[in-house]
This record gives structure tokens, C-alpha cells and sequence, in this order.
């Protein structure tokens, strides 16, 4: 922890640094912004501003779900600072470079953004980000008594791109060189199961991946064409392993491990193309066309060893699997669109997809078991040698015709239809030399399903515009239900301006139902019903350049029935050792901000407050665990007031103190409560164009 | 079946041998484009060389366009070797103006964009900007499709500069978003998320739930995932990695394949199980509790594929109840069928 602390205030300080230094140089070179920051006939243009300052963090309550939720630390940070300068020269190797960075130190993510061009020349992006990602929570869905926060992280993830496109504004000739990387590493949690009891053991967690990406595109022959080559290297090396005796989820019971360790190194590597074309025939008819080919494999070795007692009360002096084997994915991807510009105001278009890929792995795993009676008896060891095969194959192709007609600038409209369809296999086998057993397993599903979409713009007035769309048919539902979903979805937008009042409001309903008879029992209806309901609605209004209020509203509503079979250790004809139940789940969240800023000469004002309700299941009462039915939702609740003051010290600086308060409820026990004070102070620096303020 | 290795061999073999095919083949090729000659035919000038006027005529008279314009790279293209003919400053979108400037009183002398439809000023825009991979879907995407155009976004003559006020101090203030004559992505009249979330306006909550992705805090942006021209994949997702789902891009060891494989997430994707804008459930999963996820495909009530859970799962055993307490790796596994390990 203190390392991961001193590491982002050391990165936060360097990307101050950076950017201080940066701007200093830039404004002393021999032909600087005028100090005014007037552009206007200086060589370069700057526009900067930076802030660093110190966050304290006091949190009374669950600090484990805190750090879940939130993870701001106490400690220095580098918030929201931005540097742009402009060559007017030309004698730059950039005519524009902007760096932007926030969060680093004690914030749980951060992000430094970098984009430079030179037209006719390059650009670069450029983008390093962080996460602090914490997860350790024991809540109303962890039942009582159950692993509590076994599976847990604590892990730094660091992820970023770069990118470079030569020549980007050429038609006829643009190459892209491009490298990304991810690692994610820290300790975590995790369960080993064996002997019929379960284990919670720690993980040293570390997984990354590197990206590299070359391209071409360009315009041959009047087609406008793509082709990208990309390889990506992926490995995981966690290791899981106890470091003291370990008695088991259920302590009371035979079982425990002594030693464990498990070492699981995968390697693999994507290697992919991709392959476009475009090109509009007489202004009036568009054809794009693009395939992918890509090939993924992993190889991997499992190397484990535990010692304990199992569940009869044997000693185990040794339980040593080593597992090798691998898997690869050839997937192809070829997709179709085509748009014909009928006339000015009338287009047809259609949209063809396929999508095809075969997952095939296999291993071989030897178990080699050495046990002793509880008295100390040595017996027979047992050996095991497994060899597994399995694939998993999909095919789906996808069709969308649609036309759209203008009537005018006020209103415009679509239809569309779409259809698609699905194979899928699943095949494998399991050959046990011990027992000279072979399991073959087959399985597949072939779907089709309809769709069709309309939808309309309508513009009112000249400053209100009306959106509008239903989508309507059937969808994929291979895994989950025997049918299909059929589902109709409506969407509506309202977007006005007013003056200098901006008013949005949106509705979305989602209806998805699942009528089916049960295989088991055919004279059995069995539904799978999921209806949702947004509304949106917020204002922003900027009555003065001086004062600004933006504030909404957004209400989510979700009810999910689903019928469900429970084993309860009761036999129900004709669903056996099965009982027939409901599942339900609820979401009712109301969801509010306010935010104000007022900006006067020398001090200026920012408050705000979120508010975030769920009442979940409201009065439904959650039944007992041994009930079929099962009635979940997440009430809760969690309100941020927020201010800060701003006070103008020079043209150059700006002192900042803020503070924010969270408080998070959970209605069900065992609640997680917290609340949190993050009062913070910082100091602004402005330099070029922003000191104008 | 060919090796693993022989076949990636071949793609890379085949990707140089069209690079340099591609390198020799621009030689004898040549652009053609023609931004200003898409527009309608109304009473402004034919584009012949005669009828253009330049943009310092324009200037006399729409200074702050002007001004605004210059900074931008639609400015810089007569600047660059392959545009010098063809591009001609406000007049390469506007049409030419000698017919304006003669008496700028009469209507339909110049191409205006204040009252054409979004698919028209759209059009315009894609007589340059089409045959990049990123835009070659706009005119099948959805915002094509519900008349959201170009200029709905992104300023052709360049925005201007926001002013600096003060912000929140956990979420990514108007400094990071700022594009001081937006040299960052393409001229966007704001920044992401404040532009997407200005008509998406629900995915503000969506974000602000206890377990999100980190938008608001600047980390991430809604283009990570999404295309907002449009794209093959439903919801404008952007693929990752070739073919994969966007989620891949970042959460590297989900991506397979596996021996073992949870086939929904390859088959159905990532958002059957989660909601990826953001939830009050941990891990932003689709229902709070684990079990009931589990429980709602692997029913036999009407089974297809997935498998029951077993008898022995008796769920008023509290034990039973954790689904992913045993099967840990339920994204998939290479060493265990039950995704134990």
C-alpha cells in the first residue's frame, strides 16, 4: 500500500513537473505568447492550466465497501490540468500538441492524454491510464455463513495506447503504427475446492497484455481501402497458494489443507487482419465492405500441490496435478453495407453481417494422490490420468434492410426489418484411463429471429428537436430459455434550446418476454418476463456568463420474473429432486443532481448534489433461503454534496479549497454504511490564453 | 489442418506482400474528390476555377467564422500537397461564392447549412471524410439513422474556447476537457462524456452507481467502447483485439479461448451477465445475487445447453448458495470443467 502511495504521488509530481516545467519553457522561448495571451501575432499560442493539491479522506463506517465504491485516498494529486500549445511558425515538428492529465496520486484512476499533428505530416495519440481497483465486500447477497469476501482484489491496473497516423489528411496514402499495453497485478482472493469442503486462499494476481497494430489505408483506384494487421501477446501468471493451515469454509468438518500452492502460467497471442473497402458510386450509392480474420491460441500448464486431510480424516502428504494443454479460436468476420441514395431525401440501406469462430481446446491432467489413514497407515496412491476435448463452434449471420425518407428539415423517417440467425455446437469428450471411460457430449441450437425498427426525427421548432424509435420483434435466448425473446423497446427523445436554457428529456421502455411450456412438463406455461423503464430528464441554464445550473432527474425501473427450478432436497413430480419457483428481481432508483457554479472576479462558486435512491423490492419481503422463490434487489441509497470556492490570488493562480461528502446506506442487513469527508484544497496555475480569464 | 504458427505466418507474409502491392498501386492511382460538387444545384456559381473567390473575400464580411476557421486543419489542407488544387477554404463546403459576394441579398447564392436536414450536411461532410475505417458506417449507424448529422457534434469552423469554472472535484472538470481550438479528437463542440451525455442523458446515473466504469473520472470515454459513427456491431460497440467484444481491449485475461468455456460470454457476450455502464450490484452484475443469476439460465424448466445445477445443490443450504465460491473461474477454464479452478 504505501509503495502503490508513494508510486502515484511520484507519478503525480513527474506529470506536474512535466507540465509546469513545460509551460515555463514554452512561455521563456525567444517568441513566447505576449503576456496578455494573445495569440494574435506570436509564434505560439499556449493555453494551459494545472492543478495540484492534497485531498484528506475521513471515513467512518465500512472502509472495505468505501474502497469498493470509491477508493479516494488521502495525499497529493494532480486534478483536471490540460497543456495546449500551438506553432504558428511551421518550423515545429507539431502544429498543435495538447497533454491533459488528471486523478494521478491519491485518486483511484487516473488518465494523461496526449494528441499532437502536424498537417500533412502526423499525428500521435497517446493515452496512460490507471486504476486502483479494490473489491471486498460482505453484503445482504453474500448469504450468512457463506465465503465471506474470499474472492477479493486489490489490484493496480495500467493500461494504455499509443498511436501514430502518417500523412492522416492524405486520400491517397495513410499509415498507422500503433502499441498498446495492459498489466493488472496486486493480491487478491480466491476458493480451492477439494475434499468436499471449500478453501479460501490468496492470489498474487498478474496478467497483462501487449498490443501492437500496423496498417495502411488509402484510396486505390477510387476505392477508398484498409488494411490493419495487429498481434497481441497475453499472459497470466497468478499464482494462488496458503501460507498457514487453512481448516476450510466449514471448520468443523475433516478437511483442511496443510500446504497448498498452484502455479497456472497461460501464454497466448492473437494474430488478426483486417481488410476494408469503401467507395461512393455516383454520389449516390455506398458500398463498404470489411473482413476479419483473426486467430487466437493459449497454451498453458497447471502445476498444484496441497497437503492436508481429506474428507475421511486421511492424511494427504501429497495431491499433485499437473495439467498441460491448449485452445484456439480461428474467427471470421465479414460484413456488408450498402446505401442507395434514391433521391435527395430518400435512401435505402442494407446491412449484412457474419460472424463464424471455433473454439477447440484439449488437456491432460495426471492427479497423483498420496494418502495415509488417519492412523498413519500408507495407501495405495491414487493416479488419474484425464484427457479432455472440447469445442464450441457459431455461425450467425445477420441481415438489416431499412429506408429513411426526409420530408423536409422538420421531419424525417426510418423503417427498417432485420433478420438473423444462429448455429450453435458443442462438442467434447472426456477419456478417463483410470476407469477406461469415455464421455462424449454433443449439444446445439439453431435460431432465427425477426426484428423490425421505425423510428422519426421531428423538429417542431427551430430549436426543438423530437426523437423517436421502437424497435419490435424476437432475439436470441438460446442459453437461458427454450424460446425466443420477444421483446418491443421505445425510445423518445426531446432536445430544446430556449435561449440560454437547454431542456432534454428522454423515455425508454424495454418489454422482453419469454412465453414457453416447460420440456419437463408441457401442460406448464413458464415465463421469463423483464420489463424496464428509464426516464430521463435534466436542464441546463446559463442565464448570465457568470451563473450556470444544470440539474435532472433519471428514474430506472426494472422488473425481471423469471421461472426457475430450485434442487431443495424435496422431490416435486414430475420435476424430481426439483421445485418449480420465480425469480424476481427489481430495480426502483431515482436518481437527482443539481449543480451551480457563479463565476464573479475574483471568487468563484461551485456546489452540486447527487442523490441515489433505490428502493429495490420495496415491500416485498425477501423468503427464507430454503424457499423456491427468490426475491432480490439492492436498496440503497447514497447522497454527495459537493461545494468549492475559487479564489483569484494573480492572474496566473488560482487558490482552490472544496469539500464532498459521501454517505452510502444499504436498506439490507448486513449493511455496509459509510460516510466520507474529502475536504481538499489545491492551487490552480494558468498560463497563456487560460489566464484570461 | 494447418499449425497454429504456420497460418499466423501466412497472415503476416500476406499483409506485407499487399502493403508493398498497396505502396506500388497508389502510384497509379488518383483521388478525385470533389467536396463542394454534392450539393444541390441552386443559384450559387458552377464550380469552375473562375467562380471561387478565396477565403480572405469571405473574411471581409464573416470575420469571426474566419477567425475561428483559420485554426482548424480544414484551414491547413491548401497547405498540403495533396489537397492544393482541390481544397478551397470556406468555399470547399460552402461552394463558390462569386455569386454571393456579387449580391449576397439573394437566396440560394451559397450553400448555407443552417436549414438543410442533418443527413444533407452529413453528406457533405462524407464527400471527404468517407473510406476511413471509423466513418464508413455513418450511413448505416445509429445516429444516421435518427438524423443525428455531423455538425450535431463537431464545429466545422472550430468551436470556441470554453471558459474555465470551477468543477467537481472527484469528476473530470472543463480543464481536461477543454480543446483549446480542439486540437484532441475532430473538432467536438465539448468534450466526452459532457457531448454523448448532453442527449444520452440517463447514462449520467448509470455512472454514478457504486460499481462503474471510470467515465466521469476522465479514465475511460464512451469512444473506448462505442463508434458514435456507426459500425457492424449492434449499440456502435467497437471490436477489440480483430474480432473480439470491446471489453477484451482491457480486461486481458477474460479473453480465451479456453478450454473450458462459459459459451455465454462468446455466444451472448459480457452484457448477459453484466451491465457495463455502471450498477449498485457488485462486479455490475445483472441481479445482485449470484446464485439467482446462475439459477435463471441452468433450469431445466426449459432446458437448452445449459445444464441443471445439480440435485445436490440444495439451495436452503447456505453453502450452495455462493455459485462462484467453487466455480471460481466462470469466465472460463483450461484445467477444470466445473470452472473450479
Amino acid at each position: 500500500m504505501i509503495k502503490r502511495i508513494i508510486t502515484n504521488t511520484a507519478a503525480a509530481s513527474v506529470l506536474f513537473a512535466v507540465l509546469v516545467l513545460t509551460s515555463g519553457l514554452i512561455a521563456q522561448s525567444p517568441s513566447p505568447s505576449p503576456a496578455n495571451g494573445s495569440s494574435a501575432n506570436s509564434d505560439y499560442t499556449i493555453t494551459s492550466s494545472v492543478e495540484t493539491g492534497f485531498r484528506y479522506r475521513d471515513v467512518s463506517g465500512n472502509l472495505n465497501k468505501y474502497r469498493s465504491d470509491l477508493n479516494y485516498d488521502t495525499g497529493f494529486r494532480l486534478f483536471d490540468s490540460s497543456f495546449y500549445v500551438e506553432d504558428h511558425t511551421g518550423k515545429s515538428f507539431f502544429d498543435k500538441a495538447l497533454f491533459m492529465g488528471s486523478g494521478w496520486g491519491a485518486d483511484p484512476s487516473g488518465m494523461f492524454r496526449t494528441s499532437m499533428e502536424k498537417a500533412g505530416g502526423f499525428r500521435f495519440d497517446a493515452n496512460v491510464r490507471k486504476v486502483d481497483y479494490y473489491n471486498y465486500l460482505v453484503n445482504h447477497v453474500n448469504p450468512a455463513n457463506a465465503a465471506f469476501g474470499e474472492h477479493f482484489a486489490d489490484t493496480v491496473h495500467n493500461f494504455g495506447d499509443f498511436d501514430v497516423v502518417g500523412f492522416p489528411e492524405s486520400e491517397i496514402f495513410r499509415f498507422k503504427v500503433g502499441y498498446s499495453y495492459n498489466r493488472t497485478d496486486g493480491p487478491g482472493g480466491f476458493t480451492h475446492r477439494a475434499y468436499s469442503d471449500e478453501f479460501g486462499v490468496k492470489s498474487d494476481i498478474d496478467n497483462g497484455a501487449d498490443d501492437l497494430r500496423l496498417g495502411v489505408e488509402g484510396r486505390i483506384y477510387g476505392f477508398n481501402m484498409g488494411l490493419d494487421y495487429g498481434h497481441r501477446w497475453f499472459s497470466d501468471n497468478t499464482r494462488y497458494f496458503i501460507d498457514a493451515l487453512n481448516l476450510g469454509n466449514n471448520p468443523t468438518n475433516n478437511p483442511r489443507l496443510f500446504t497448498f500452492d498452484r502455479d497456472n502460467p497461460i501464454k497466448g497471442s492473437t494474430d488478426y487482419v483486417n481488410v476494408r473497402l469503401q467507395r461512393t458510386f455516383a454520389e449516390r450509392f455506398d458500398v463498404t465492405a470489411r473482413a476479419i480474420y483473426s486467430l487466437t491460441d493459449t497454451s498453458f500448464h497447471v502445476t498444484e500441490n496441497a497437503t492436508g486431510r481429506d474428507n475421511s480424516n486421511n492424511f494427504v502428504d501429497q495431491d499433485l496435478f499437473n495439467i498441460t494443454g491448449g485452445a484456439r479460436r480461428p474467427q471470421v468476420r465479414a460484413d456488408v453495407g450498402v446505401t442507395y441514395m434514391v433521391t435527395s431525401k430518400f435512401r435505402i440501406s442494407n446491412t449484412f453481417t457474419f460472424d463464424d469462430f471455433d473454439i477447440t481446446g484439449s488437456n491432460d491432467s495426471l492427479e497423483n494422490r498420496v494418502t495415509r489413514s488417519a492412523a498413519g497407515a500408507a495407501q495405495a496412491p491414487f493416479i488419474e490420468r484425464i484427457v479432455s476435448w472440447r469445442s464450441t463452434s457459431y455461425q450467425r449471420i445477420s441481415n438489416l434492410i431499412e429506408g429513411d425518407y426526409q420530408f423536409g428539415p422538420r421531419f424525417g423517417f426510418h423503417l427498417g426489418y432485420r433478420y438473423t440467425h444462429r448455429d450453435v455446437l458443442l462438442k467434447g469428450y472426456d477419456q478417463n484411463f483410470r476407469t477406461n471411460v469415455i464421455t462424449p457430449t454433443e449439444e446445439g441450437a439453431t435460431n432465427s429471429t425477426n426484428a423490425f425498427i421505425a423510428g422519426f426525427k421531428a423538429k417542431p421548432m427551430k430549436n426543438w428537436a423530437i426523437y423517436g424509435d421502437i424497435e419490435k420483434g424476437s432475439a436470441d435466448n438460446v442459453f437461458t430459455r427454450l424460446a425466443n425473446y420477444d421483446y418491443t423497446n421505445y425510445r423518445i427523445r426531446s432536445v430544446a434550446t430556449f435561449g440560454n436554457l437547454v431542456w432534454n428529456v428522454s423515455a425508454i421502455a424495454k418489454n422482453n418476454e419469454n412465453p414457453a411450456q416447460s420440456i419437463i412438463d408441457p401442460t406448464r406455461n413458464v415465463i421469463n418476463d423483464v420489463s424496464s423503464r428509464t426516464f430521463s430528464t435534466n436542464v441546463d441554464w446559463s442565464p448570465t456568463q457568470a451563473f450556470q445550473l444544470s440539474g435532472g432527474y433519471n428514474y430506472q425501473y426494472l422488473t425481471s420474473l423469471s421461472d426457475i427450478l430450485v434442487p431443495l432436497g424435496v422431490t416435486t413430480p414430475p420435476f424430481g429432486p426439483y421445485t418449480p419457483g420465480v425469480s424476481e428481481f427489481y430495480i426502483r432508483d431515482s436518481y437527482y443532481y443539481v449543480d451551480a457554479s457563479y463565476v464573479m472576479k475574483r471568487v468563484s462558486f461551485y456546489g452540486s448534489w447527487r442523490f441515489d435512491d433505490d428502493n429495490g423490492q420495496g415491500s416485498r419481503a425477501t423468503p427464507p433461503f430454503n424457499s423456491s422463490n427468490i426475491i432480490t434487489s439492492y436498496p440503497m441509497g447514497m447522497h454527495s454534496p459537493e461545494f468549492r470556492v475559487s479564489v483569484k490570488l494573480s492572474r496566473n493562480i488560482d487558490w482552490n479549497f472544496g469539500y464532498q461528502y459521501y454517505k452510502y446506506r444499504d436498506d439490507l442487513a448486513p449493511s455496509q454504511n459509510y460516510s466520507a469527508h474529502l475536504p481538499y484544497t489545491s492551487l490552480r496555475f494558468y498560463f497563456g490564453t487560460s489566464a484570461d480569464r | 489442418m494447418a499449425s497454429t504458427r504456420t497460418v499466423k505466418l501466412v497472415l503476416l507474409a500476406a499483409t506485407l506482400l499487399l502493403c508493398v502491392v498497396w505502396i506500388f498501386s497508389t502510384a497509379a492511382s488518383t483521388a478525385d474528390a470533389n467536396p463542394a460538387s454534392s450539393s444541390e444545384g441552386t443559384a450559387f456559381a458552377s464550380p469552375t476555377p473562375d467562380n471561387y473567390v478565396g477565403a480572405e473575400t469571405c473574411k471581409a464580411c464573416h470575420e469571426d467564422q474566419f477567425k475561428a476557421f483559420s485554426k482548424t486543419k480544414h484551414a491547413k489542407l491548401p497547405e498540403i500537397a495533396s489537397w492544393k488544387d482541390k481544397a478551397k477554404g470556406c468555399e470547399s463546403c460552402h461552394g463558390p461564392g462569386s455569386k454571393h459576394v456579387e449580391d449576397p441579398t439573394v437566396k440560394g447564392s451559397i450553400i448555407s447549412f443552417l436549414r438543410k436536414p442533418s443527413k444533407e450536411i452529413a453528406e457533405t461532410c462524407l464527400a471527404c471524410h468517407a473510406g476511413k475505417e471509423t466513418h464508413n458506417n455513418f450511413r448505416r449507424g445509429e445516429h444516421w439513422r435518427n438524423n443525428i448529422g455531423c455538425t450535431d457534434c463537431h464545429s466545422a469552423h472550430g468551436p470556441d474556447q470554453p471558459k474555465l469554472r470551477p468543477d467537481s472535484i472527484t469528476f473530470v472538470g472543463s480543464a481536461s476537457s477543454q480543446r483549446a481550438n480542439q486540437t484532441d479528437t475532430a473538432q467536438l463542440k465539448q468534450g466526452e462524456p459532457q457531448l454523448c451525455m448532453s442527449c444520452h442523458s440517463e447514462t449520467k446515473a448509470q455512472f454514478t452507481k457504486p460499481f462503474h466504469h471510470k467515465v466521469l473520472e476522465g479514465t475511460m470515454r464512451c469512444s473506448d467502447c462505442h463508434n458514435p459513427h456507426g459500425g457492424f456491431e449492434s449499440k456502435q460497440a467497437k471490436l477489440a483485439v480483430g474480432a473480439d467484444a470491446a471489453c477484451v481491449r482491457c480486461h486481458t485475461n477474460k479473453q480465451g479461448p479456453f478450454v473450458y468455456e462459459h459459451a455465454p460470454i462468446k455466444v451472448e457476450g459480457c452484457a448477459a451477465c453484466h451491465t457495463p455502464h455502471g450498477s449498485a450490484n457488485p462486479k455490475m452484475l445483472k441481479r445482485s445475487s449470484v446464485r439467482q443469476l446462475c439459477l435463471e439460465c441452468h433450469s431445466s424448466i426449459t432446458e437448452q445447453l445449459a445444464p441443471d445445477a445439480p440435485s445436490f445443490h440444495n439451495q436452503s443450504n447456505v453453502r450452495y448458495q455462493n455459485c462462484t465460491v467453487c466455480h471460481a473461474a466462470i469466465h472460463g477454464s483450461n484445467s477444470h470443467k466445473d470452472f473450479f479452478r
